[in-house]
């Protein structure tokens, strides 16, 4: 009896252990059907639009995103030198590039997909990204995904203790006074964009299908 | 009975154990980064020698560097004036990785122009 009712334990575990982990959602090559006689291999990403106040946003979201989509199985093109070279042939804005037709993308650059992506959130407390992926033969949208990710409410301040804000005063007195508030606050912006990338396509339901150089890639 | 509990309790971890990574990242996005403002020759020379450790890391833990890596030093070598390394480095990315073929191709077409 005893064993029975350990077993079905076990098997609920089990069951259970894929709703548990977050970024192993079920995924299946068919959902990239769209692909056709071209299996999507490669990833073309165009510098995000920026539809904030902040014109950091477009770069540093940018230099974030190459490492979990290629974690997530694809090629992707390397992102400063597109850049560069859309600059020289005519697009010097991400505006610009997004008008880029998808014939010369598949002619010149050889990408079977683009990923178009957009800043909707920029600051120390939060960073929204969305993306959409086109097919870059049919133009078809194999694939859209939207990531926010809040900053921790934690502050400095601990309420209950009025020593610690003689402590963040006068650490706060120092940062000034060497000028790092600014940098610390693009570092915090800068992390926030690369959690919202990781988060952009490797969790949940609408996590990206992995590709064809990951180990679970289905074929 | 304990047995069989450690072996669900395992089976349950395996289940979410991080995935090791398929590259080796090193400073790479970090490049990325600054290269989008303009950088003079010192700041480039910098960057090539930070992707120099990293290549040295990826051969240690016998890892692979990641799609674009050895474009982007290409491009930064040939930013340097040093047109021989920047070929090598291309053409490197291409043997890596066949689906750059064609951007590649145009990135080396542009660097044998005088």
């Amino acid at each position: 009896m005893i064993r029975i009712a350990l077993y079905s334990l076990l098997l609920s575990a089990l069951l259970l252990a894929r709703g548990v982990c977050a970024g192993d959602a079920p995924t299946s090559a068919g959902e990239f059907a769209a692909g056709g006689d071209h299996p999507l291999r490669s990833i073309l990403v165009l510098p995000p639009l920026n539809l904030t106040k902040d014109s950091d946003a477009t770069y540093t979201c940018l230099s974030t995103v190459s490492r979990p989509l290629a974690e997530r199985g694809y090629y992707v093109f390397p992102v400063a030198e597109i850049d560069q070279y859309l600059k020289a042939n005519g697009m010097p804005t991400a505006v610009d590039m997004r008008q880029i037709p998808l014939d010369k993308v598949v002619e010149i650059i050889g990408a079977d997909a683009v990923l178009f992506l957009e800043v909707r959130n920029y600051d120390t407390s939060a960073v929204t990204l969305s993306g959409q992926l086109v097919d870059a033969r049919s133009a078809a949208v194999l694939w859209t995904n939207l990531a926010r990710v809040e900053a921790e409410p934690a502050s400095p301040i601990d309420e209950h203790d009025p020593h610690n804000l003689w402590d963040f005063l006068g650490e706060l007195a120092v940062d000034i006074a060497i000028g790092a508030v600014e940098g610390a606050l693009t570092d915090k912006t800068h992390e926030l964009c690369g959690q919202a990338s990781q988060r952009l396509f490797s969790e949940g339901r609408e996590a990206l299908p992995y590709g064809p150089y990951h180990p679970k890639h289905v074929g | 009975m304990n047995a069989l509990a450690a072996v669900g309790a395992t089976l349950l971890l395996a289940g979410c154990t991080t995935e090791r990574s398929l590259y080796e990242w090193g400073s790479y996005q970090d490049t990325i980064r600054y290269s989008s403002s303009s950088p003079d020759n010192a700041d480039v020379e910098q960057q090539v020698e930070r992707l120099e450790q990293d290549l040295q890391a990826a051969r240690a833990a016998n890892h692979r560097l990641p799609p674009g890596w050895h474009a982007h030093l290409g491009c930064l070598y040939s930013q340097l004036g040093d047109r021989d390394a920047a070929a090598v480095e291309l053409q490197k990315e291409e043997a890596e990785f066949p689906e750059s073929t064609a951007f590649v191709d145009h990135l080396l077409t542009n660097l044998a122009k005088p």
